[in-house]
């Protein structure tokens, strides 16, 4: 079973997301900071793959990135941004540090969000 | 000019030229009266009436730009109807060591004639007045008929010099083909009437002067940047307003403008503009030293229609521009915050409409949950708007009833008492029980509660939130206080301003968008009420207040 990392700081988007990919077959993990999400990751679980907002209270999403790829275990780890400002986004600078897609969260519904996840994880 | 003293000075004028009908028409029935004598009088009345023509011209032409050249214009175009002459001409200092002299010729003269008039008044000029007349610095204007074959000899001429104060301020040439045709007696009459007319006209200039004074200190004192341009391109007039705008300490001159402004407008192009089309031109806006300014040149015309120049007004736009962005700002972060709750319930009911049967009962109820809260929050927001809007235009109106206080607060404590509960926090009530009922909108004054309790119990983490009604005066003061996350005290202030909102909320949570408590100060001063917000620091708690009349 896949196991998600989901950072977003909006409770109740966060929640829905989370149970789409919990139905469809997720193991699934929350966190609504970075400091949460980092928090989890040091504790030594094993993610697949993360989702995550682009603009989080606590930092840039940038210097979290950059920090995560600084750690050999994690440098491979698949990141796929979900976002409402795309215009905000310096698209090659992202692609540099491993951000697979960037997901339009107003265009897409979480059943397509499992979808491209499994795509890049390559679950049939 | 004194509009009283013109007004005066014109129903002189008129009263002198009544009179001279008056004179006129007794000297059709004196018959008897020596032909001479009659000769004699007319001369003087001829006399009168230009002095009178004269005078009348100048005050008809005095803006603020009377100067000794347009007196002089005036004068040598009167003189037509006094004596004969072949030419007419006048010489006076220009600026800069120039001097400047103009020959009118009235009958057909050959250049010989013209060089000699033009000769003989320089000579005199330069020993009446002292001052050293550089050939190659004249300004030199002829105007009128030349002819091959007139005569070159000056048969009579004669000299007016036209003092103002007690100085040589030009002199005036009058000369004939014909010789011996001046005669003492007439340039003496001619002489005496000059000097009224500089008196006149010095009086004139006094209060053009103190016009301009007065006009000057009040260029001075304006907030726009202003600077007057002759139509000769000179500077005559800046302000200091001006002057900071460009990041000088004074301005000199038009050079220094056109400087300043920089090469992305055409300061010159634009006054030529004016001064031809006598209209306003507008230029593009430019930023001038982290400012946004606009120009517009203006013609500046008096009002006989006499084009003096342009005034360049420099209006300083900043802060109409910071408002527009301000509100892009704000219109921008509406529409995210409007986004985002439709986006949430978009993956609602997308997940309840297509993928229901993988849910589990508990799934769709949590679905719902959140479609029902969100659809909650963007009602409260779009209701927070609109209220927003009416505080803003004034338009919003509250609805006074005696009612009680302590039963709103209690109604209030029991709503938020689950949510307290939930989050561990101690929710306090500190109330005088005895509170006598005042006038109040209770559906508004509850939403005041409703924010600041809210804001409250979300940021506090630990500890309380104490609720407070106490009387002081004539106020009731409801305070609410908790020993949550706290706030600098530059930041107070933008929380009751609709355009300056900071940071995020704490995540996890409804966001919000500041807007309660500007919509809350809109209730409260609509009930002639005061709010405010203090803390002695980050972590330290925050304390929301505020006052109610009693009558």
């Amino acid at each position: 079973m896949a196991h998600i990392l989901i950072i977003e700081d909006e409770k109740a988007m966060s929640d829905l997301v989370t149970i789409r990919f919990k139905v469809e077959g997720f193991e699934t993990e929350q966190a609504f900071t970075l400091a949460e999400a980092k928090q989890k990751l040091i504790a030594g679980s094993k993610y697949d793959v993360i989702l995550t907002d682009y603009l989080l209270p606590d930092g840039s999403l940038t210097d979290f990135l950059t920090s995560l790829r600084a750690d050999p275990t994690l440098k491979d780890l698949p990141v796929v941004i979900m976002t409402n400002y795309v215009e905000d986004l310096n698209n090659d600078q992202l692609k540099s540090l491993g951000v697979l897609d960037i997901l339009i969260k107003y265009q897409v519904v979480p059943a397509q969000m499992v979808a491209r996840i499994k795509q890049i994880l390559k679950i049939p | 000019m004194d509009p009283i003293a013109l007004g005066l000075f014109l129903f002189g004028n008129s009263i002198f030229i009544s009179l001279f009908f008056v004179y006129l028409s007794r000297f059709k029935k004196h018959t008897r009266l020596h032909e001479t004598e009659m000769e004699e009088r007319e001369k003087q009345l001829k006399h009168q009436v230009f002095e009178l023509a004269v005078l009348r011209s100048l005050s008809e032409r005095a803006g603020y730009s009377l100067d000794l050249r347009q007196i002089l214009e005036v004068i040598t175009d009167s003189l037509s109807g006094l004596v004969q002459y072949a030419t007419v001409s006048y010489i006076m200092m220009g600026l800069e060591g120039r001097t400047i002299l103009k020959i009118h010729a009235a009958e057909g003269v050959s250049q010989e004639f013209i060089d000699n008039v033009k000769k003989d008044l320089t000579a005199s000029y330069s020993t009446m007045s002292g001052k050293k007349v550089t050939p190659g610095l004249i300004d030199e204007t002829v105007s009128g008929g030349l002819s091959l074959e007139g005569p070159s000899e000056i048969g009579s001429t004669f000299n007016l010099p036209m003092m103002i104060g007690s100085d040589l301020a030009a002199l005036i040439n009058v000369s004939s083909i014909a010789p011996g045709v001046y005669k003492e007696a007439d340039t003496k009459i001619l002489y005496t009437i000059l000097s009224q007319v500089s008196a006149s006209a010095s009086k004139l200039s006094l209060v053009v002067e103190n016009e301009k004074r007065r006009l000057s200190a009040m260029v001075m004192s304006l907030t726009d940047g202003i600077a007057m341009i002759d139509s000769s391109f000179r500077m005559t007039v800046s302000n200091s307003a001006l002057a900071s705008m460009l990041g000088i300490k004074k301005v000199e001159s038009l050079m220094e403008i056109v400087a300043g402004v920089g090469v992305k407008v055409d300061l010159e192009h634009a006054i030529k503009q004016a001064l031809i089309s006598k209209n306003i031109v507008a230029l593009k806006e430019v930023q001038l030293n982290q400012k946004y300014v606009q120009i517009d040149v203006e013609p500046v015309i008096d009002q006989y229609g006499y084009l003096l120049g342009a005034a360049v007004v420099f209006r300083d736009v900043t802060a109409a521009r910071e408002l527009d962005k301000m509100r892009d700002e704000f219109t921008a972060m509406m529409v995210h915050e409007l986004r985002t709750p439709l986006t949430t319930i978009t993956y609602g009911t997308a997940d309840l409409m297509t993928g229901l049967e993988k849910l589990s009962t508990a799934d769709i109820a949590k679905t719902i949950g959140v479609i029902q809260s969100t659809t909650g929050e963007m009602l409260d927001l779009v209701n927070d708007l609109l209220d927003a809007a009416k505080i803003e235009s004034g338009k919003f109106e509250i609805t006074k009833k005696e009612d009680d206080l302590v039963s709103l607060i209690n109604e209030k404590i029991t709503m938020f008492k689950p949510t307290t509960d939930q989050k561990g926090l101690k929710l306090v009530s500190e109330v005088t029980p005895t509170l006598a009922k005042l006038p109040f909108d209770r559906r508004r004054i509850g939403q005041t509660l409703d924010n600041l309790l809210s804001n409250a119990i979300k940021y506090t983490d630990k500890g309380s939130v104490t609720i407070k009604a106490e009387i002081t005066d004539d106020h009731v003061m409801i305070s609410v206080v908790d020993t949550g996350d706290g706030m600098k005290s530059e930041d107070i202030a933008k929380l009751f301003s609709k355009f300056e909102q900071f940071g995020k909320g704490k995540s996890g949570e409804r966001k919000g968008t500041g807007l309660g408590l500007v919509v809350a100060k809109g209730i409260v001063e609509a009930h002639n009420g005061k709010i405010w917000g203090s803390s002695t620091g980050l972590g330290k708690g925050s304390t929301f207040a505020f006052t109610l009349p009693l009558k």
